[in-house]
């Protein structure tokens, strides 16, 4: 047989076995291991072990010699694509920053005054920011990490290193600076935000999480607080394209702030169906958790950067989404998931039930609303703890929150529970809705059914199943579905081919938030299913730069 | 403190400010307390932080170091170079059981013979308050001069050094990959570095006087004894300490100089 | 992920920064009632500038050069770039990793007892590439232990791979019974019965020295000055409170994201078990070109 070209991905005793294999049969081998080295021994897990075969050590020095095989360290495999044998791979390799073969760096590692996790060594001792791998291999590398893990970890890669640093050298100004180059919505989001990155803060292995998210609602709060006007910079030759923004969102507001940084300022038109802007911050999260004036204030720092936002205009009704494609250069859904999913029990659709989204926006914008009496509010997420307090607050007597699950399976965020349940709301867990009771055409309560936790499956869940013969009635005059959002995606005509997911939105690349029209973007909840908000930025963020990119002619 | 006590101050003066001061505060007549020794250098930027250290490990009660005003230092940045490392002195001897108020660094200009007095004046008061060396610290004397050798053995490192020459850099220009850090940040990296050479140059001074258990190590050098155990393992993997054979359940730990 | 990365993180106890993290003040229950003001008031200044002086900074390589300079010229070279290879194959071969899912015990939530280790990192401990020269040790104190107990806290997973995790574990037992003079090490596992009745442990009772114990673990607290291990657990149908030096948690096994991906782009279905079951060997796919490098 001819040579063949052979990726081995893994430089473990059994990447390394392979490795060998390979090129003994006459191949040319690439071995890629996203560590800076390969090999360790290891222990085998088929057999007891007998005396003498304690470790199986791969053969490095092998390894070493044979031409035939090329190493790839620090390297990730990015792209594997073809089949039957013929494959394209592109392959990304870190720089390791060092020239073992100039010196032998014992120095170096005697003299770098970092301490780190050495991951080789399960954490068990420490290596510094320059140093070998593993003694057998070597791997001479410089640790250096792209960003710190809070900042990986928030979506939107805030420099929180920085913007926290700066708050606690007593510089505000630059610190809310600093948060801005990428979120416009410091106010907002520093009220809102489920703080991932909080999860991942090292100071949480030592004692608790550093407060990311309050502090930059306190940067933001100064400014507001001391009256000074933020500065607003953008480029002074503007480009001439006119984008279009479908949904004055979070999503769609931060892209329209990034687009006229990047200088399409006074080209950008955001509409929006609502009578006022700002998406689920405005209609959506309640006052008590986000004053409409707090939000405002960051809205009109991006308006004032050359964003026009129609409001009451909803595309698909008022204005036809043909029409908006040919008028424009560019195109961004950001339209969000507004319609309340089904709770799928009989009599769902009678006079006194609810979907808690609706029920959300009509407070937010004054409309209307039911407010007396008890209510039933259905589901476990941070919807139905929104619609549960609200009712506290607009005047019902009793609330009742229904959850499938116990409390330790929630998807809401712990606080808000805690919270809710300070308030007066009252949990009941391990409950299913069965049908909804009516009478004279209105609903009158809930047949429910109580469940207990089964076996756990595979990952680890238990799943919740029926107790037989368990039913009961829970007396209620309205009921709230809150078990999740889908996308309201009639505006588009089915002419265009659009893509749709699961939660009926928009399939776009998730590098770039192109949709499969050309010239058409999506981001927000609109592309990735009802999300947290600044995941949403953090779209409109991306959807921002290739629009620039598209319009640009960069590829 | 008692009246009688007569404490040893150094005072450093700076060839074209302070220097002058004491000078023109001299020629001016102006009364204040004898007990500092001036030591004229050319510049408060000269002051290294292991001569810093040095005052104390041979008996000084204090230390004052007087430059020039921020601006005026004939070296243009000379007392900016100063503050800098006098800090992480300062932070390093605190750490090692020093009371921070025996450390000061001030300033006053050739035409400041009253300042020059009244600096001296306050200083010989706070100190006469703390009483001798190893009476207001965290460690009576014996024990404090090795504490003392051990913080300038880590100010005389390369680490501290030369990253405390790196904090304007890093600060306004930027690091290596032009990373701007925040005070901060520069800060914790100093105060970081300041404890693991601690650490480290106090468990070398122990293995060299004889082989340890990091359990008993622990205990005699008052770190946690996991921090203890990191210490040394990183010491073993950069070829500094090897073990040496297990005594019941302990491993043993041996120093192994310098040589690679 | 990675959860051990918090205990062997490098965190220094800095002395001068506030350890509790600030609290947010909250307008009272009852001044919430019939209105929709906002509940969260926000933080005054001085616990602001506090909160923020508690981060660590966290960085790696601090970009300062001293290695450079304390090196040959050009050894340390900042400037060096990454580097991409597009590259054309006839064959891709995929290895299982090593990356491992811990389940936590009661009483040892985010892993915060120093004594409770993982079976990886007692791996690297046997090996002679380790940190300590072959030996094991306890992480608190660097000690030998001599009572040391392995604990399965997972629930139950592919038989495949449970046999794996199980006999991973009872290699280390063998190898640390044989290294260490005395030692006393047991071994917990709801699923050690159904072990001994496999075929992977037919050779179980060859193996002397080692307590086996088909029981669960409920319950690991420090105790002592020493931070040694109490352990509870349910054997027999009755409970039993046993005090270890070391106490060595049994992990998960799964696929890292880089190998599901590859396999996913490659359009071969795979698990953890796939890669068990013909140790050493290349096993082809459905797929031409596809190949999995089983474990030894
Ligand atoms: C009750 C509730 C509470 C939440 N709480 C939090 C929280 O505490 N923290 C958090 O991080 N996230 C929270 N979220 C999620 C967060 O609000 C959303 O992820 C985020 O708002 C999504 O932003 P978006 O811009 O994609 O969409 P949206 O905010 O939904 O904005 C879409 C906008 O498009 C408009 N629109 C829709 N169709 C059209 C059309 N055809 N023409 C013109 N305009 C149109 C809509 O009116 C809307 O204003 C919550 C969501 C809800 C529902
Ligand atoms: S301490 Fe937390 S917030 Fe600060 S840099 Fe580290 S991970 Fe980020
Ligand atoms: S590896 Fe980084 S932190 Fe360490 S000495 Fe070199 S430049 Fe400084
Ligand atoms: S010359 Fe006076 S401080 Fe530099």
């Amino acid at each position: 047989m001819a040579e063949q070209k052979v990726l081995v991905m893994g430089g473990g005793v059994a990447g390394i076995k392979a490795a060998l294999e390979e090129a003994a049969a006459g191949n040319k081998v690439y071995l890629t291991e996203h560590f800076p080295g390969i090999g360790g021994e290891r222990i085998p897990q088929d057999r007891i072990i007998t005396d003498g075969d304690a470790f199986a050590v791969p053969d490095l020095a092998a390894i070493k010699e044979n031409d035939n095989i090329e190493v790839l360290t620090n390297g990730d495999v990015q792209a594997l694509v073809g089949e039957n044998g013929q494959y394209k791979v592109k392959v990304h390799c870190r720089t390791p920053r060092v020239h073992t073969e100039k010196d032998n760096l014992v120095n170096a590692i005697r003299v770098c005054p970092i301490h780190m996790y050495d991951d080789y060594n399960e954490g068990l001792e420490w290596r510094t920011a320059v140093d070998f791998f593993n003694s057998a291999w070597g791997g001479y590398n410089l640790y250096k990490e792209d960003m710190p893990v809070c900042q990986r970890t928030c979506p939107i890669n805030l420099d929180i290193r920085t913007y926290v640093g700066q708050i606690a050298d007593g510089k505000y100004a630059e610190s809310l600076a600093t948060i801005r180059k990428k979120l416009p919505f410091p106010l907002s989001i520093g009220r809102v935000c489920p703080h991932p990155c909080e999860g991942e803060c090292n100071r949480g292995y030592m004692d608790e999480p550093i407060s990311i998210c309050f502090l930059k609602r306190y940067v933001a709060d100064v400014e507001i607080n001391s009256n000074v006007e933020p500065k607003i910079q953008v480029p002074d030759e503007t480009y001439p394209e006119k984008i279009a923004i479908i949904g004055g969102g979070p999503s769609g507001l931060t892209c329209a702030y990034h687009l006229a940084l990047l200088g399409y300022s006074n080209n950008i038109t955001v509409f929006e169906a609502l009578p006022e802007p700002g998406g689920m911050f405005r209609v959506g999260i309640p006052e008590y958790r986000l004053p409409k004036a707090i939000l405002a204030k960051d809205i009109e720092f991006i308006t004032k950067h050359g964003v026009e936002i129609k409001c009451g205009v909803r595309i698909g009704k008022d204005i036809t989404f043909d029409d908006i494609k040919s008028d424009y250069d560019a195109v961004l859904l950001a339209i969000g998931a507004h319609k309340g999913m089904s709770m799928r029990v009989k009599n769902e659709e009678a006079e006194g039930c609810f979907e808690g989204v609706k029920y959300l926006r009509d407070a937010g914008l004054g409309n209307e609303i039911p407010n007396k009496g008890t209510c039933i509010v259905v589901g476990g997420g941070n919807v139905a703890m929104d619609v549960a307090r609200t009712s506290l607050r607009v005047g019902f007597d009793q609330v009742n929150l229904l959850y499938r699950r116990t409390r330790k399976e929630m998807p809401a965020s712990p606080w808000e529970v805690d919270a809710a349940e300070e308030e007066g709301v009252a949990f009941h867990f391990l409950v299913a809705p069965q049908e909804v009771v009516v009478k004279d055409g209105k609903a009158v309560g809930m047949k429910c059914l109580k469940m207990e936790l089964g076996e756990p499956d595979a990952s680890g869940r238990r799943k919740p199943v029926p107790i037989e013969g368990s039913e009961f009635v829970m007396d209620s005059d309205t009921v709230f579905a809150a078990i999740g959002q889908v996308t309201d995606n009639s505006l588009v005509d089915e002419k265009f081919g659009f893509k749709f997911g699961r939660k009926l939105n928009f399939e776009v690349n998730p590098r770039t938030f192109e949709t499969n029209v050309e010239g058409v973007f999506a981001s927000g909840d609109a592309a990735t299913g009802a999300n947290i908000a600044v995941r949403a930025c953090a779209g409109g963020k991306t959807a921002a730069e290739s629009i620039h990119k598209y319009l640009r002619g960069m590829k | 403190m008692t009246e009688d006590f007569y404490p040893r101050i150094l005072v450093f003066c700076c060839n074209w400010c302070s220097y002058a001061g004491a000078d023109l505060a001299g020629v001016s007549r102006i009364q204040y307390p004898a007990t500092g020794r001036i030591i004229r250098g050319m510049c408060s930027g000269r002051v290294d932080p292991t001569l810093i250290a040095d005052a104390f490990i041979y008996g000084a009660d204090g230390f004052l170091i007087l430059g020039c005003h921020f601006g005026d230092c004939h070296y243009i940045d000379g007392n900016y170079k100063a503050q800098e490392k006098i800090d992480m002195a300062h932070e390093a001897l605190v750490y090692a059981g020093l009371n921070p108020d025996r450390l000061e660094f001030n300033q006053a200009s050739a035409a400041e013979g009253q300042r020059f007095a009244d600096l001296n004046t306050e200083f010989h008061e706070r100190i006469q308050k703390l009483g001798p060396l190893g009476s207001a610290d965290k460690y009576p004397l014996p024990e404090l001069t090795e504490r003392l050798k051990i913080a300038q053995k880590a100010l005389a490192g390369p680490k501290l050094r030369w990253v405390v020459g790196k904090k304007s850099v890093f600060t306004n220009g930027g690091n290596k990959y032009g990373e701007v850090f925040t005070q901060h940040e520069i800060n914790r990296t100093l105060s970081g570095i300041i404890i693991d050479e601690m650490a480290t140059h106090s468990i070398i001074a122990a293995l060299e006087k004889k082989p340890a258990a990091v359990k008993d190590l622990a205990k005699e050098l008052e770190i946690p004894p996991p921090d203890t155990l990191k210490y040394v393992l990183a010491l073993n993997r950069r070829g500094f300490v090897e073990m040496d054979g297990v005594e019941g359940t302990s491993p043993m730990y041996k120093y192994k100089g310098e040589q690679s | 992920m990675y959860i051990y990365e918090k205990k062997g993180r490098y965190i220094i106890g800095f002395q001068d920064i506030p350890s509790a993290r600030a609290e947010m003040p909250e307008i009272s229950v009852k001044e919430r009632q019939g209105n929709f003001k906002e509940v969260e008031t926000g933080f005054p200044e001085d616990v602001a500038v506090a909160e923020a002086k508690r981060c660590l900074s966290c960085r790696r390589c601090l970009g300062c050069a001293l290695c450079w300079a304390e090196c040959k010229p050009e050894a340390i070279d900042f400037e060096m770039p990454d580097e991409d290879f597009d590259l054309t194959i006839d064959k891709v071969v995929l290895t299982s990793g090593m990356q491992r899912k811990i389940a936590p015990i009661a009483g040892n939530y985010g892993n915060k007892h120093m004594n409770v280790v993982t079976d990886l990192q007692v791996e690297r401990m046997l090996a002679d590439t380790g940190p300590s020269n072959g030996l094991i040790y306890r992480p608190q104190d660097g000690e030998i232990p001599k009572k040391i107990a392995f604990v399965q806290t997972f629930g139950s997973v592919d038989d495949k791979i449970r046999d794996a995790t199980l006999i991973f574990g009872i290699n280390e037992a063998i190898i640390a019974q044989k290294k260490i003079d005395g030692a006393e090490i047991s071994f917990i596992s709801p699923d050690m019965d159904a072990l001994k009745t496999s075929a992977a442990g037919s050779d179980l009772d060859k193996v002397s020295g080692v307590n086996f114990v088909n029981g669960t673990v409920v319950e690991a607290a420090e105790a002592g000055e020493n931070k040694d291990i109490e352990v509870k657990y349910e054997a027999n149908g009755s409970e039993k409170i046993e005090t270890f030096d070391l106490v060595v948690l049994l992990t998960q096994p799964q696929l890292p994201p880089s190998i599901e991906d590859a396999a996913k782009m490659v359009g071969v279905e795979v698990n953890y078990a796939s890669f068990l079951g013909k140790p050493g060997e290349l096993v082809e796919t459905d797929k031409p070109g596809a190949v999995l490098a089983q474990n030894v």
